[in-house]
């Protein structure tokens, strides 16, 4: 398995790594190479400890935001609409004919 | 959730007084549209902006993309794999009649625990318990 490490030098030139994927897992050497080889030991070690559980959380499809407060501009806006009520007299209409029995 | 029937919508649109009452007492973070009532407005919408004739089509149009934005407004509820479950199983409760679209906005509410809002509650009364059904056009809110 392949880990990304990340190799900071600090102030006093020693090698600062962190490892992303094992953000609890830090260590700091003298030099490149010992901390490339610290930092090998140190997720053997972790990994040793610990255990890889890939989980499967279904997400239900959540519903499509909104803002907040109710859209009173729309609200009486068809009033003087008369395609309005044709729209929702061809729908009512639609499924009535499917509520007849077959 | 309170999920809005298309014939209340409707009212929406035509401001109605009782439904303006409920509006004011209801959060809006708590009212829906099934997507199946989206279908339904946008097909229609669809149909007059296609087939009207072209002095009309210029409006009709404009009607679509007015509907289009004022629907965006709208929490909407997607009919997902759960409610197309639940509307085969009332298919067989209900096999002498087709009724395609009562049954996908029953099986939303149903999947959901929503409150279907609509003034047609005859036509849901089969589908879904009573507790689950409201009118906010006829009845006044207590």
């Amino acid at each position: 398995m392949k880990y990304t490490i990340i190799l900071t030098e600090k102030s006093d030139g020693r090698i600062h790594v962190s490892i992303p994927a094992l953000p609890d897992c830090t260590v700091e050497a003298g030099n490149r190479n010992e901390a490339i080889s610290l930092a090998r030991q140190a997720i053997m070690e972790t990994m040793s400890r610990s255990e890889l559980v890939f989980l499967d959380v279904p997400q239900r499809p959540k519903t499509a935001p909104s803002s907040g407060a109710v859209p009173w501009e729309w609200f009486g806006k068809a009033r003087d609409d008369a395609t309005w009520d044709t729209l929702f007299d061809d729908i009512e209409q639609r499924r009535e004919a499917t509520r007849k029995a077959r | 959730m309170y999920l809005w029937d298309a014939n209340v919508l409707r009212h929406f649109g035509q401001g109605h007084p009782t439904l303006r009452l409920y509006l004011l007492r209801v959060p809006w973070s708590e009212v829906a549209l099934p997507s199946v009532v989206v279908a339904e407005v946008l097909r229609g919408r669809c149909d007059f902006a296609l087939k009207a004739v072209p002095l009309e089509a210029p409006l009709a149009h404009r009607r679509l993309l007015e509907t289009q934005e004022m629907l965006s407004r709208f929490n909407i509820v997607v009919f997902d794999e759960p409610c197309a479950e639940v509307m085969e199983r009332l298919r067989r409760k209900q096999r002498k009649r087709e009724r395609y679209a009562d049954r996908m906005i029953a099986a939303t509410a149903e999947v959901g625990h929503h409150v279907l809002v609509t003034r047609n509650q005859t036509d849901f009364v089969d589908l879904l318990p009573k507790a689950q059904l409201a009118n906010w056009i006829d009845d006044p809110p207590g």
